[in-house]
């Protein structure tokens, strides 16, 4: 198997293009993982305190971007029934203090991720959010700056879960939010 | 998972048991019904007595709920071959697709590993490649495993049922139990295995009612690694409530009735389908650890076979029983000289 890596900024509407070129070049994109994320400022802020510059700048990478990727593999997604990843994080849910930044552009794509997945149902592309948990990762890192990490599992911890995901149906998985890490990667259920 | 730094020690779950007490053969084979196996019952009060299985119906009371598991036993181990190590076995254990599985690999039924495979590495399986992907997270022993041709081809024409040591493999029909209906268990849910169709009959006489689950098994020779109970890592297994059984579970409580697990699988699929105030339909891939630290919810008593040292089934039976019990429980076993694994003798413990 040939893996073939393109390094870039997905705020950039010109790398977004480059990468579906590559795709279409190797028969369309059938699996688009949005993973690519910002932490925002640091050391993280109390909301009432935050750069709203800052904030911005996370918001249009957390959100717009994996939007606007979407927007634009849309044609190539039809054509192969493609499934569509969002990744996000359990700070998405819980209100954490001082994880308000990173934690509302995560919860806004959950439901950016919820709504696709009914709207695109129908034109037989698929999405779903992936928690994949903490992990030992440069940005856990920086949200913890000093701090000792190594407690944390490597994210080869996810790949079981990964490894799960893509050999379902992607039909049977649309919608739905999975933690990677967590005991339960569940199906609608069939009598 | 679990609290941190506390919690049960891997050697609270060490006790004694000669290897002459592992059962070798089913009781068909020993000229014994199915249903002629010995039961032990352990009630709340501490009191363990003694039976045959078939004295099961009045053991129970009208309106109690037991719950089966409806998985069908797969010819799961295979013959493979290492180019460095020769011939080796691979049992399988969690389908991820027809392609992809957690697999076992062990030098012989008798014989686990650790075999010295690498990542990366190919076996032959069948004339065809299996791929040894990577060591599955915090269970080393356990690898993820790409094979050539679909799994269940290579099963139909090469496997057979997974045995270990101290038995040899009989017919696959050996490991099925009354209930056994959708393919896709590794090794026999034996609990039921002791469950006739007479004696079914009898406890559905009694009003006694049986509902199935489905979870699909996956290898059980795991031993606990980890020295804190509660931090040893467990695979996923594909499981299955519907919501006619998650209303009957339900419907059972409500009216005050017990609901009985008939194995330790089921208990994993129910305590998974548990929301706080009863059962809700579901189904997926489960991983749920129930241990003395997570505690049982749903269940009020299991009907179970006499496991290993130092398994996560003991830990299950110290979340539904408490430690001191199921060791009192299995002192009395060994001295009665109880048979232990799947063709072996049966354990009802009540709470």
């Amino acid at each position: 198997m040939k893996v073939v890596a393109i390094a870039g900024d997905v705020n950039d509407p010109t790398h977004r293009t480059r990468l579906l070129e590559e795709t279409l070049n190797i028969g369309g994109v059938s699996l688009l993982v949005n993973n690519a994320s910002d932490l925002g400022e640091t050391p993280r802020p109390e909301l009432v305190n935050a750069s709203l510059e800052l904030f911005r700048q996370t918001l249009e990478t957390n959100l717009v971007s994996p939007l606007a990727l979407i927007q634009q593999a849309l044609p190539q997604l039809r054509q192969t029934h493609g499934l569509v990843v969002n990744v996000t994080s359990d700070a998405s849910q819980v209100g954490y203090p001082r994880w308000g930044v990173y934690g509302s552009s995560k919860a806004a794509l959950d439901l950016l991720s919820k709504t696709l997945a009914a709207e695109l149902k129908p034109l037989g592309v698929f999405v779903v959010s992936v928690d994949p948990g903490d992990m030992r990762t440069q940005l856990h890192q920086d949200a913890f700056p000093g701090e000792d990490i190594s407690d944390r599992p490597l994210p080869e911890v996810s790949l079981p879960f990964w490894a799960w995901l893509i050999n379902q149906d992607p039909r049977s998985v649309t919608g739905v939010r999975y933690r990677a890490q967590g005991t339960l990667w569940e199906v609608p259920v069939t009598a | 998972m679990g609290g941190p730094g506390h919690g049960m020690r891997r050697d609270e779950l060490l006790f004694e048991r000669p290897t002459d007490l592992f059962a070798s053969s089913p009781p068909e084979l020993r000229g014994l019904a199915r249903d002629d196996v010995r039961l032990m019952v352990s009630t709340p009060d501490g009191v363990n007595s003694h039976h045959r299985f078939r004295k099961l119906p009045d053991l129970l009371s009208t309106g109690d709920l037991l719950v089966v598991n409806e998985s069908m036993t797969l010819p799961a181990s295979l013959p493979a071959v290492s180019r460095r190590f020769g011939n080796i076995r691979l049992n399988l254990s969690t389908r991820f697709s027809e392609y992809l599985w957690v697999t076992e690999p062990r030098w012989s039924p008798g014989q686990p590993g650790p075999i010295a495979l690498e990542e990366g590495e190919n076996l032959m399986v069948d004339g065809s490649s299996a791929k040894l992907l990577m060591r599955y997270p915090g269970i080393p022993r356990l690898w993820l495993v790409r094979f050539a041709q679909p799994a269940s081809i290579l099963m139909m024409r090469i496997g057979e049922p997974i045995h270990y040591g101290y038995a040899p493999a009989y017919p696959i029909e050996t490991y099925q139990t009354l209930f056994s209906r959708f393919p896709g268990s590794v090794e026999m849910p034996s609990a039921a295995r002791p469950i006739t169709a007479r004696l079914r009959d009898a406890l559905l006489g009694r009003g006694i009612g049986i509902a199935g689950v489905v979870l699909h098994t996956g290898v059980s020779s795991l031993e606990i690694e980890a020295e804190t109970v509660e931090h040893q890592a467990l695979y996923p297994e594909w499981f299955r409530v519907s919501p006619a059984i998650a209303n009957a579970v339900n419907a059972a409580h409500a009216r005050g009735n017990r609901v009985i697990a008939v194995g330790t699988t089921v208990v994993r699929a129910l305590e998974t389908a548990w929301i706080g105030n009863g059962v809700r339909a579901c189904a997926g891939s489960t991983s749920l650890y129930v241990h003395p630290g997570a505690g049982v919810h749903i269940v009020d008593g299991l009907l179970t076979g006499l496991h290993d040292p130092v398994t996560s089934h003991l830990a299950m039976l110290s979340a539904i029983a408490g430690i001191d019990r199921v060791k009192e429980a299995y002192d009395e076993a060994v001295e009665q000289r109880y048979l232990w694994h799947e063709f072996g003798d049966s354990h009802l413990i009540l709470n």
